[in-house]
């Protein structure tokens, strides 16, 4: 991808080659998008409580 | 490679889209605040407005013409930037599609000015608006066909001069924003040419009200995506040379996108869940097609927070969420965008909730639906769009984003989620006591029911207009910016000092990208069946079943 | 495609959390009956005053305990603007509208459903518990919108 010559708000970013899956640790992702679920549920099943409440 | 001068003329091109888009947010967020001041019995508008005058021009100002202006002025300076500059004929065309979208936005604002056009931006027959409504609403969306187009011949041309290369995911994405854009829009221009336009003049007496409704909603739902998509083009592509990482992967971003275009339309029930005419099988095969559109932002999410991760890894970040702490907070070109991703996991769970067949009757229609795409579009998208902003438009303009005016963005973010977070909470619960949407300062003759409302802290309609005031603040001052960006702030003297345009690099380690992914008579073949089994059985029973339509009537 | 093994982990939660969803509504729908409000009966929008059930609209005694409510929805208000049923009795409301687009919703009940003119939407509910309930639009129908209401009463 072409870029502009210089990037004032460019980071060093490691260069070195990363073995795909084992050096890559996602291990936070993976509870964040668990969290992320369990407030779909919690969510669902409140309204879902509420409807069947009010049938 | 590609040309890595920007190209002046489709800077003007883009900086005339954005600007319409923020002269829209001006009279739109300034309808708004009244809105909210209204129905938190804190203000009685003079008799000379209506309050249904000042919710339609809010509605078709913000979501309509914002949302589709800010899109056309960010897609043309994207694919400017990743596929080169356009052709003068490509160019030609995006001006062409500008002022037929600009003349049509203002036929349709002066007829809402007017009064003429009550009847909000979904134009639910048998209301009848002016004519010259209707004709405005579609020179939009004609315009957007045009403008549409000019991307469309311009991302063809870059393929046919790089054959046999991946096109670069920007010119991608947007390429699958247009088609989802042109294929969605069919439906409500069809119920516009061929229903609305001749019984509003009254060539024809009557309307078919449930196949307006339907066509409308055809369009109405995929509408929200065409809203979303741009917004994730930024979440995939720009966000992570941000936050100085890499695209987490190219083929996945990719394949999202085609599932939006797949799921995104086969959908328009379920806005029409509790409406009268559609079977109830139809309306579950459209909810199970909704619940299909939910994986591709399923799999963004971690797409997110794994592109945040290993960025933050990459920078020395331990331990299980170390990496959270690295990154860039008091940079507003992330963190703008991440507020609104912070609001889409109650805006999207919110979503699914809507969507669920007979649990829709809870909230169908009330306040919560307000909240919901104040959450969705109102936030998540916005924001982004707001945090685009303060990097667009000095790249266009050839400006700086100084410290002062990043500092003045962070402050803007912050105003804008606290307001939201006060208006949208309080209009979420007050929905799922019954609160109705859409309507003006009432308590039903002091009905104990209705002033309920009142009651409490959350549930109450004056949390609505105190978090309303903060965003419209909010807003006034995002505008304020746009302009001071535009036209004040400091020149970049040379190219260390340009404001840069973010294109994330895919991560090394990244897959290749299968090529069945470009190919798009295959997903515009598929997504075409699957409407068609979605809609053919339940339409062609709208019309030959159809009752005797309605004349028109006019009631404000 | 590659996907990460924890992605592969995430998606194939998230949708058997979807199925399961989808599984739950569709049993409590089509094997419950609490399908969302979905009227099939047609008729002229016109000639609504002229058309049986609505040429005389009211509460109507099906048998013992059950009780059929014809209404006619328009801008402003529904016809009668009110109604009284005894405590414990199911209800079924069969609505059409005379003019536009309106609703009718009981606000803290699951009865919430669009009244299109040309159809009669219907839905049904046991009230068990007396007092007054509101009944509002709660669709956009014009100036007078918010003011569009009638009650219930249940003793």
């Amino acid at each position: 991808m072409a870029q502009l010559p210089h990037q004032p708000n460019r980071r060093p970013v490691a260069n070195k080659k990363i073995n795909p899956e084992e050096n890559q640790n996602l291990k936070g992702t993976l509870v964040a998008v668990f969290t992320v679920g369990f407030i779909i549920i919690a969510m669902w099943v409140s309204v879902y409580s509420l409807f069947l409440s009010r049938v | 490679m590609n040309s890595v001068v920007k190209s002046p003329k489709d800077s003007k091109l883009s900086m005339s889209y954005l600007t319409v888009g923020f002269i829209a947010v001006f009279i739109g967020a300034i309808c708004g605040l009244l809105q909210g001041l209204v129905r938190g019995g804190v203000i009685e508008l003079p008799s000379f407005i209506n309050y249904y005058q000042l919710l339609t021009a809010h509605g078709v100002l913000l979501a309509l013409v914002f949302t589709t202006y800010f899109i056309y002025g960010l897609l043309f300076a994207g694919v400017s930037k990743t596929m080169g500059a356009l052709s003068d004929k490509a160019r030609s065309i995006g001006w062409i599609g500008f002022w037929v979208m600009t003349i049509g936005t203002i036929c349709s604002t002066i007829m809402i000015i007017l009064g003429e056009a009550s009847v909000l931006y979904t134009f639910y027959a048998p209301l009848k608006a002016h004519p010259l409504y209707y004709i405005g609403l579609a020179l939009v969306v004609v315009g957007s066909w045009i403008g549409g187009a000019a991307m469309l011949m311009h991302y063809s041309g870059w393929r046919k001069k790089n054959s046999g290369k991946l096109s670069p995911l920007f010119g991608y994405m947007t390429t699958a924003t247009i088609i989802l854009w042109i294929v969605c829009t069919i439906g409500v221009a069809i119920s516009v040419l061929f229903q609305f336009i001749p019984w509003s003049f009254g060539w024809a007496d009557r309307i078919n009200v449930l196949l307006s409704r339907t066509l409308f909603w055809y369009f109405g739902h995929p509408l929200v995506y065409f809203w979303l998509l741009p917004a994730y083009i930024i979440w995939y592509v720009c966000i992570p040379k941000i936050i100085g990482g890499k695209v987490f992967s190219d083929s996945l971003a990719r394949l999202s996108f085609v599932l939006f275009i797949l799921f995104s339309i086969p959908v328009g029930f379920h806005h029409q869940l509790t409406e009268s005419g559609i079977p109830e099988g139809w309306k579950f095969l459209q909810v199970v097609l909704t619940f299909m559109v939910i994986t591709p932002s399923l799999m963004t999410a971690f797409s997110l927070f794994a592109t945040f991760e290993t960025t933050g890894r990459e920078k020395g970040a331990r331990g299980l969420f170390g990496w959270l702490k690295k990154l860039p907070y008091n940079d507003v070109r992330f963190f703008a965008p991440f507020m609104g991703m912070l609001f889409f996991i109650p805006g999207g769970a919110g979503g699914i909730v809507n969507a669920s067949h007979q649990m829709n009757t809870v909230i169908h229609n009330t306040l919560w639906v307000v909240g919901h795409f104040h959450i969705t579009v109102g936030t998540p998208v916005v924001l982004t769009f707001f945090g685009v902003t303060y990097w667009l438009v000095p790249y266009l303009t050839g400006r700086k984003l100084t410290p002062a005016l990043n500092r003045a963005g962070m402050i803007q973010t912050i105003l804008w989620s606290v307001g939201m977070f006060f208006m949208s909470t309080a209009m979420h619960i007050l929905g799922l006591f019954g609160a109705p949407r859409r309507t003006a300062y009432s308590t039903y003759q002091d009905n104990p029911t209705a002033l309920e409302w009142f009651h409490g802290f959350f549930a109450h309609y004056t949390t609505v207009a105190l978090g309303g005031t903060i965003l419209f603040i909010a807003a006034m001052m995002m505008v304020y910016l746009f302009f001071h960006l535009a036209f004040f702030a400091p020149k970049a003297e040379n190219d260390i000092e340009a404001t840069e345009f973010p294109i994330g690099e895919v991560a090394e380690h990244a897959y290749t990208t299968p090529r069945i992914l470009e190919n798009w008579k295959v997903w515009i073949g598929i997504v075409v069946v699957l409407i068609l089994i979605a809609y053919t059985i339940p339409v062609t029973d709208m019309i030959t079943h159809a009752p005797a339509g309605s004349p028109p009537i006019r009631t404000w | 495609m590659h996907f990460h093994r924890y992605e592969k982990y995430w998606l194939i939660f998230g949708l058997c959390t979807l199925v399961v969803f989808l599984t739950i509504v569709g049993v409590n729908a089509f094997s419950g009956g609490h399908q969302p409000p979905t009227g099939m009966m047609t008729l002229d929008p016109t000639k609504v005053d002229q058309t049986p059930p609505f040429d005389q609209p009211g509460l109507k005694k099906v048998d013992d305990n059950t009780y059929e409510a014809n209404l006619i929805a328009m801008a402003f208000g529904y016809n009668p603007s009110k109604i009284e049923v005894p405590v414990g009795a199911k209800v079924i409301f069969n609505v059409t509208s005379k003019d536009v687009v309106h609703s009718f919703t009981i606000p803290g009940t699951n009865v919430n459903m669009m009244i299109t003119p040309g159809h009669v939407n219907t839905s049904e509910f046991s009230f068990d518990k007396p007092g007054s309930y509101l009944v509002l639009c709660n669709e956009y129908c014009g100036s007078g919108h918010h003011m569009m209401q009638m009650t219930i009463e249940v003793k």
